[in-house]
């Protein structure tokens, strides 16, 4: 495989977006062909718009509740290893935006 | 404000924050992003692997192998049996993999038994991978059938603090844009009424 050349590496510094491209950028054409055949969608772009939104601290409350922690800490072979987070209706989008 | 995206999104750099130098993914998959009609299984978990190819310096010789595999036999995509293999010989020897799956209730109805099945299958064959989910309350009964039943679950609802930080901060960008118009009485008089609005619901 090539070597993986990082173009502009220092540019942008704290811009993980712009990081994203420029990693991009510095790969070789076939790690590209190789994302491009695993997948189309791309979420981590998705994540990335979605904490630029967030306001500090609102949610922090989802991260302290002891289902949080017992399953973020779980041992391996639990019975059901999965956490559902479930929005009442009405909170969030329908209610403030 | 409190959308189940942000939870996510929250969740998700926590998790990266709290296991930083370790040997332990936390991949995202945000399902109400994209055209719905790409979210087929396949992609989606396919989605997973490719996060795990982006993060990681060179591309996990399983995927190599398997993309030049591939390619020999005409280069199509994998279909989603192999998929779900590959995803769980490629995380094997993680210490942990955290998947966090936002909005699954928004996969289209003819994408979703197939989805759910395949979670279901790598939590079975995976040890290592601990599951978060995301939905609205109607998807719980189909979720259940899936893969949630004896889950843990928190339910979101308006909390009163995360409504005061939040107007907070919008009404201060408000503020900014025309000090004369949000005065301190109307800024009260906001978070009162919303506060109350919140509480009846």
């Amino acid at each position: 495989m090539a070597n993986t050349i990082y173009v502009n590496s220092n540019a942008n510094v704290g811009n993980v977006s712009n990081s994203y491209n420029n990693i991009k950028v510095g790969i070789d054409e076939e790690t590209l062909q190789i994302h491009e055949w695993l997948s189309p969608l791309e979420p981590h772009k998705r994540h990335q718009d979605v904490r630029n939104r967030r306001v500090d601290g609102v949610g922090e409350w989802v991260l302290q509740r002891s289902e949080f922690e017992s399953w973020r800490e779980s041992q391996d072979g639990l019975a059901n290893p999965t956490l559902l987070c479930c929005g009442a209706q009405g909170v969030g989008k329908t209610y403030i935006r | 404000m409190l959308t189940n995206n942000k939870i996510s999104s929250l969740v998700i750099d926590s998790l990266r924050k709290q296991t930083r130098g370790r040997n332990v993914a936390v991949l995202s998959l945000y399902c109400d992003y994209q055209a719905q009609k790409d979210q087929s299984a396949v992609n989606l978990i396919g989605a997973l692997l490719r996060q795990v190819a982006l993060q990681a310096r060179r591309i996990p010789r399983e995927i190599k192998s398997a993309f030049d595999e591939a390619k020999q036999e005409g280069g199509e995509g994998l279909r989603l049996p192999d998929m779900v293999k590959l995803f769980a010989k490629t995380i094997d020897s993680m210490e942990l993999v955290y998947l966090c799956v936002d909005a699954v209730d928004e996969v289209l109805r003819e994408h979703r038994p197939e989805f759910l099945r395949a979670l279901r299958q790598i939590i079975r064959d995976t040890p290592n991978v601990r599951l978060f989910l995301t939905g609205r309350p109607y998807i719980r009964g189909e979720l259940d059938n899936y893969l949630t039943k004896g889950a843990n679950v928190i339910q979101v609802v308006a909390d009163q603090g995360d409504i005061t930080k939040y107007l907070s901060q919008r009404m201060d960008d408000d503020r900014h844009q025309g000090p004369d118009l949000m005065t301190e009485d109307l800024r009260n008089d906001i978070m009162r009424t919303m506060l109350e609005k919140a509480s009846e619901m």
